[in-house]
């Protein structure tokens, strides 16, 4: 997304990525060890998933997508204090991922010519832009659900996951609300989804 | 008139233009104004459908959760070492207050000294020597047994005068000035510190 949060808005999340990042910092300068403990397993809990989605889309998996994972955890561990933009801690927790992979990666091609003797083949290792924002939008999206509230998260969710999507009727009983109010309550839900990720027209 | 006072489209319109449930007119005024070119209502538009493609798409999948595990404990293992706790030694006994002969264990030119700390007690002998004062001490777990080995720092204000090993417990120093000092202690997992020591009268 290319918006910024606007100014003066309420705090969407009060233990955004920045605050996260700092925690952990202060733990390593001596500081609140439990407190960085936390806030790193939090992220871990938060962005695992995009940078494990990074290494498996480069096409490694199995153990050496384990290895990779970890040694993308660890090169981000030991890079924390040079991170310029704590906030941009998930692209560049993704970044990480993805080079860590082609890295491996190209390991793999050696190893191919070595023992085949196959032509070296060209590989694009260029930094998938496109996929790794759509995985962070993703991870966004389902960290936002799941704190929009349940009601607008099983409204949501059965609108657009759902295939073919439910008919208003149907999801007005399911959800036991009125047919008329699930067009306005799923766009006051898409605001507030927005504005958990940092959006706020 | 669709527009609010900023001129800009509410959000929740725009979230009905996207899944297609606005009037006919309401809905060409709406293109309109994206059409000409309003930024902010664009970028709006763009992330209605991020969300909802995110929706969409469905989680990440989480990578195994042992690897998350290892990931997590991965923090604390890259902590600076906790400093261990360090004990202000307390003066349970000085034969020098308390001359009492029947309590006189060495010659008469010696001095005993007991402090505790922690678990532990520190049982000193203070010798004199000429115009010098040696030192020799045991240092013990009071539910029994010595306590380990470390090292013992003498020092006068913040100068470290003598340095000496304790050796499962047991440490001497000797040669020291008369006058004050202070002992500070490591014995095993335990620090210590003895503020205040005054050799000779």
């Amino acid at each position: 997304m290319t918006r910024d949060p606007r100014a003066g808005e309420p705090d969407a999340n009060p233990t955004d990525d920045a605050t996260l990042v700092l925690r952990c910092l202060d733990a390593a300068r001596g500081g609140d060890r439990v407190g960085g403990e936390g806030a790193w397993s939090e992220l871990v809990r938060r962005h695992g998933p995009l940078a494990w989605a990074v290494i498996r889309r480069a096409g490694v998996d199995g153990a050496d997508a384990a290895d990779v994972y970890q040694t993308a955890w660890l090169a981000a561990l030991q890079s924390l204090p040079r991170l310029r933009d704590p906030s941009r801690f998930a692209p560049w927790l993704a970044r990480t991922a993805h080079l860590q992979a082609v890295r491996l990666r190209r390991t793999y091609g050696i190893t191919r010519r070595v023992l085949s003797r196959v032509d070296a083949r060209e590989e694009d290792d260029r930094a998938p832009d496109e996929d790794i924002e759509r995985f962070e939008t993703r991870s966004a999206v389902a960290a936002a659900l799941s704190r929009v509230g349940a009601r607008c998260e099983s409204l949501l969710r059965a609108l657009y996951y759902e295939d073919p999507p439910p008919a208003y009727a149907d999801l007005a009983r399911r959800l036991g609300m009125p047919v008329g109010s699930i067009g306005p309550t799923r766009a006051r839900c898409l605001e507030k989804l927005d504005k958990l990720m940092g959006g706020g027209s | 008139m669709i527009h609010r006072r900023d001129g800009h489209l509410p959000f929740r319109l725009l979230a009905d233009r996207r899944d297609g449930t606005l009037p006919a007119d309401v809905a060409a005024e709406a293109d309109r104004h994206l059409a000409e070119g309003c930024a902010q209502c664009r970028a709006d538009m763009e992330a209605i459908g991020e969300i909802v493609a995110g929706i969409r798409e469905g989680s990440l999948p989480a990578p195994p959760r042992d690897l998350d595990r290892r990931v997590a404990a991965m923090f604390a293992g890259s902590l600076p070492p906790e400093d261990p706790e360090v004990f202000v030694a307390s003066l349970v006994f000085d034969q020098a207050m308390h001359f009492s002969p029947a309590l006189r264990a060495g010659g008469a030119d010696e001095r005993r000294v007991l402090f505790a700390f922690g678990e532990h007690e520190l049982d000193l002998a203070v010798t004199r020597a000429g115009m010098r004062y040696d030192l020799a001490g045991e240092i013990a777990r009071r539910a029994g047994g010595r306590a380990g080995s470390g090292e013992l720092s003498v020092l006068r204000g913040r100068r470290v005068i003598a340095r000496t090993a304790v050796r499962d417990g047991s440490f001497a120093c000797g040669r020291l000035p008369a006058g004050r000092v202070a002992l500070e202690g490591e014995c095993g997992a335990v620090r210590f510190r003895i503020p205040l020591l005054v050799l000779g009268a």
